[in-house]
């Protein structure tokens, strides 16, 4: 086994370094996995060789790529097949590796499908991320008895990487997938808005017609005439008859629908005026119809005025939305994003609330928190902002420009926001109900709505507010709050409706910026693995260096220093040849000394003891081989006293000494039987026996089981039991056995107990 | 005469052992190699072997195996440049492990208390 590992050193630090590579180059697992596989066949012969994923939440597994390297074709990629019976579930079950010797003999349902396909012999390694399996890498040759464990050092080394990009692959899936959902919520909104522009239109010739302004012009562009809406249309304080409408617009713009009109051509002119009154933007629209008189001539015109600033703003906060969307989308830093989302609810141009509020569920302590808020927090500052409304609408950017620089982080408003907690028990607050509830809950008078405690009312002190929850895939993640404290404006189904609209945007850019935030981490684990890889191989290289040194100097100095002291030992007469000898004899030994202190990097780790619970690791350890026994029709019986006090050990070592004890009982019952672990306690020691019910022992055998190479088995090594004796030796314990010839045998293993 | 074989592949290192081993008074016999020993071993059985390990073949643990499986009843010294090995379960069985050094005393104590037990036995 040793030499194995030795011959693939060199073979061995190239792929890992060439893995490595491949990794950090590309994001795509397919790429990464057909280089990282080329990479293996280097140093590992296989025919076939996958990767599994259990499906969450299902008892299938996915194949999730697959190469074949002859034509053996199974499974196919990305179908579902059952979990049971598979190499990963039994993976998934103990988190070791797996080998299947032979499909021909092994018993497991999926073996006889690879049988057939000509595969006689597996290895499963599983994909460990921090611990947790999440699936495995499956290795499949033609040949039975072809893996073996010696290939698991190399696996170890090469699976967590393998580990960690699919498992990023998989988040990346995870994101695609959200933002198609997005593009759907996306569209959604757009279809409204075209909806709302046709019904507009078809309502405008029924309901506006009693608003509209009237009015009667000749050529000279004197108005002639005007219905007693017109003022109220163009914002005049009275009857404008006789005037001429330029005095009247004191137009500026170069296109105008009624000289239009008057040079002759048939038909309807329309422009769209933007008036600012009392602080307030109005859009009229004026439409101007030529108007012939008896002989024919084109004398005057008919103009139609129609206040539409409501049809507009809607319109405009409608594409609004979709841009801000957009930008919700784009932005994936958390924090800018949460800013983003409360400026558009606040936006005038947008949703035009006066004031919003965030708040986020923190799952992990089972509570709703106030998170920020945006508005201002006096009428004063409300009057003050309003005042300073410009005849143009804002671009978004400077809009949250303006935002921004309007809401300092540490405004009253936002401060007193931040300081609310709400357990996710208690119902009664209305924001825990519209996370539980995930409906939006619209309140009409906060004075006397149940819903309302008191604590939220004196907090927010408007008496009509709305809240709305943030949900994603079918949980809240949060809830907007809104209210309009100073303008006063009714809350409508309207404003409502739009609100849930774009917190259904907003909650999916939060989830997104979340999985983006997680995968960042990911990215960052990945950096140190890799980092750690790097290590590890200098270390291995230092250490061969320096093994190789020693070696190469030491041997030659053994000589000359060897001969010199004969030459000393021999009393030379001439002194010259006495002195010369002893200072040979002195200097090698200097450089001897030397060489002893070159660190062995590459010497096995000490056993490291830690406090363990024997039942707990026994109990792990009987985990481990309860498929195994299955398999061999042998019965297990677990026989734990409660209650033991704790040891000191390695529990990897220890595992190994009951591994090795539990395989040899296994193989001594050929056909089945029983096998007993018990623990129990014995004067200072904790003793574990393991029992069968197998052909035991003859004296002569017993003898030498623990004399190295030993074995009267034709596939044995005989180094398990000196292995496991020197083991239990390094623990101060003991090893004892005891067995009757066709009964059956016991190894006892004591360990001491250290307060 | 009590006869031990030492396993070396360095020519002026093997003379030097068979120098300072004959003047303790054994009987000295080398071999170039594991193969080697295997088959001197075979042939003539030693009271002791004194075996080098070489990192690259590593055929030194793989002929104390081999000779071991024949007739585990030869005590064993390791004698090598490598203090790695001390902690490789295959040398476990060995009943000295030493890091080859110009002193030969260490050595030479080894063979000798080995030896001594064996008689008592
Ligand atoms: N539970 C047992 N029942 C019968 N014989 C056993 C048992 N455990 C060990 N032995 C004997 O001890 C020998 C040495 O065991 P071990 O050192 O583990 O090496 P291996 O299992 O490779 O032969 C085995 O070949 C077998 O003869």
């Amino acid at each position: 086994m040793a030499m194995k590992l030795v011959e693939l050193y060199p073979a061995r630090k190239e792929v890992i370094s060439n893995i490595q590579r491949i990794i950090s180059s590309s994001l795509n697992l397919r790429d990464i996995y057909v280089s990282v596989v080329n990479e293996l066949k280097k140093v590992m012969a296989f025919d076939r060789v996958s990767i599994s994923i259990p499906i969450e939440g299902d008892n299938h597994a996915i194949t999730f790529v697959a190469s074949v390297t002859n034509t053996i074709n199974v499974l196919e990629e990305g179908k579902p097949y059952p979990l049971k019976g598979s190499l990963l579930e039994r993976i998934l079950l103990t988190g070791e590796p797996i080998i299947v010797e032979d499909t021909k003999s092994d018993s497991h349902s999926t073996n006889g499908l690879f049988y057939k396909a000509g595969i006689r012999s597996r290895l499963g390694y599983p994909l460990k991320v921090r611990g947790r399996v999440i699936g495995s890498v499956n290795f499949s040759s033609m040949e039975p008895h072809h893996f073996s464990t010696t290939q698991f050092p190399l696996l170890e080394e090469i699976c967590p990487q393998l580990a960690m990009i699919t498992e990023n692959t998989l988040l990346f899936e995870k994101i695609m997938l959200s933002e198609e959902r997005y593009k759907n919520l996306y569209n959604n909104a757009r279809l409204a808005e075209e909806q709302l522009r046709q019904e507009k239109e078809k309502l405008d010739y029924v309901v506006d017609v009693l608003g509209i302004g009237l009015c009667l012009m000749d050529r000279n562009m004197n108005i002639l005439w005007a219905n007693a809406n017109l003022p109220k249309v163009w914002g005049l304080a009275e009857l404008p008859k006789r005037a001429r409408c330029k005095d009247v617009f004191q137009c500026t713009e170069a296109y105008c629908p009624v000289a239009k009109a008057l040079e002759g051509a048939e038909g309807r002119y329309r422009e769209i005026k933007v008036l600012v009154q009392d602080g307030r933007r109005r859009y009229i629209e004026n439409t101007a119809i030529p108007i012939r008189d008896e002989q024919g001539e084109m004398g005057r015109v008919l103009v139609l005025s129609r206040d539409i600033t409501q049809r507009e703003k809607r319109l405009r906060q409608l594409s609004l939305l979709r841009e801000l969307g957009q930008a919700l989308h784009e932005t994936l830093h958390i924090e800018k994003l949460l800013n983003l989302i409360l400026t558009s609810v606040t936006a005038g141009q947008a949703l035009a609330f006066n004031r919003a509020f965030l708040f986020l569920v923190n799952e992990e302590k089972g509570s709703v928190y106030g998170k920020a808020a945006v508005g201002p927090s006096s009428g004063e500052e409300a009057a003050r902002i309003w005042q300073d409304v410009s005849h143009r609408y804002p671009t978004l950017e400077e809009l949250l420009k303006e935002v921004m620089e309007r809401e300092p982080l540490d405004s009253p408003l936002n401060v007193k926001t931040r300081l609310l907690v709400y357990p996710l028990n208690k119902e009664e607050e209305i924001v825990v109900r519209c996370v539980k509830e995930m409906r939006s809950q619209v309140v009409k008078e906060a004075a006397t709505d149940p819903r309302v405690t008191r604590e939220f009312r004196e907090f927010l002190g408007s008496k009509e507010f709305v809240c709305v929850p943030l949900v994603v895939k079918g949980g809240a993640v949060g809830v907007i709050v809104a209210d309009n404290p100073y303008s006063r404006e009714p809350i409508t189904e309207d404003h409502v409706h739009l609100l849930n609209i774009f917190a259904g945007q907003a909650a999916l850019a939060i989830e997104n910026a979340e999985t983006c935030e997680s995968l960042e981490e990911k990215i960052e684990q990945l950096r140190e693995t890799q980092e750690r890889l790097c290590r590890s191989e200098r270390l291995v290289a230092m250490g061969e260096i320096s093994t190789y040194i020693a070696h190469e100097i030491r041997n030659p100095l053994v000589t000359i220093g060897g001969f010199a002291r004969s030459i000393e030992k021999t009393k030379p007469e001439e002194e010259d040849v006495a002195t010369a000898a002893r200072i040979i004899v002195e200097e090698v030994s200097r450089l001897e000394k030397i060489l002893g202190n070159i660190k062995d990097f590459s010497k096995p780790q000490e056993p490291r003891k830690v406090r363990v619970d024997i039942n707990t690791l026994l109990e792990d350890t009987c985990c481990l081989t309860e498929g195994y026994l299955r398999e061999r029709g042998i019965n297990l019986i677990k026989n734990f006293s409660p209650g033991l006090p704790p040891t000191f050990l390695d529990p990897a070592q220890i595992k190994q000494v009951l591994l090795n004890l539990i395989k040899n009982a296994v193989e001594s019952m050929e056909e089945g039987g029983t096998l007993t672990v018990q623990s129990t306690r014995e004067e200072q020691y904790i003793r574990t026996d393991i029992s069968d019910t197998g052909q035991g022992m003859a004296p002569e055998v017993m003898e030498k089981i623990f004399t190295p190479f030993f074995t009267t088995k034709t596939s044995g090594t005989g180094v398990g039991l000196v292995v496991s004796h020197k083991i239990v030796d390094d623990h101060d314990g003991k090893l004892r056995v005891s067995s009757v010839q066709g009964r059956g045998s016991t190894f006892s293993i004591l360990l001491p107990i250290t307060e | 005469m009590t006869n031990i074989l030492v396993v070396e592949d360095e020519k002026n290192q093997a003379l030097l052992y068979r120098n300072e081993l004959s003047a303790e008074g054994y009987s000295v016999s080398i071999a170039r190699d594991g193969r080697e020993a295997v088959t001197m071993a075979k042939l003539n059985p030693p009271d002791l072997l004194v075996l080098d390990i070489n990192m690259p073949g590593m055929d030194g643990i793989e002929a104390m195996g081999k000779i071991l499986g024949e007739n585990n009843r030869i005590p064993i010294v390791i004698n090598t440049a490598y203090s790695s090995f001390k902690d490789n379960f295959m040398t476990w069985s060995a009943d000295a492990y030493i890091v080859k050094s110009a002193d030969l005393t260490e050595l030479k104590k080894a063979i000798k208390e080995i030896l001594e037990k064996r008689k008592g036995q």
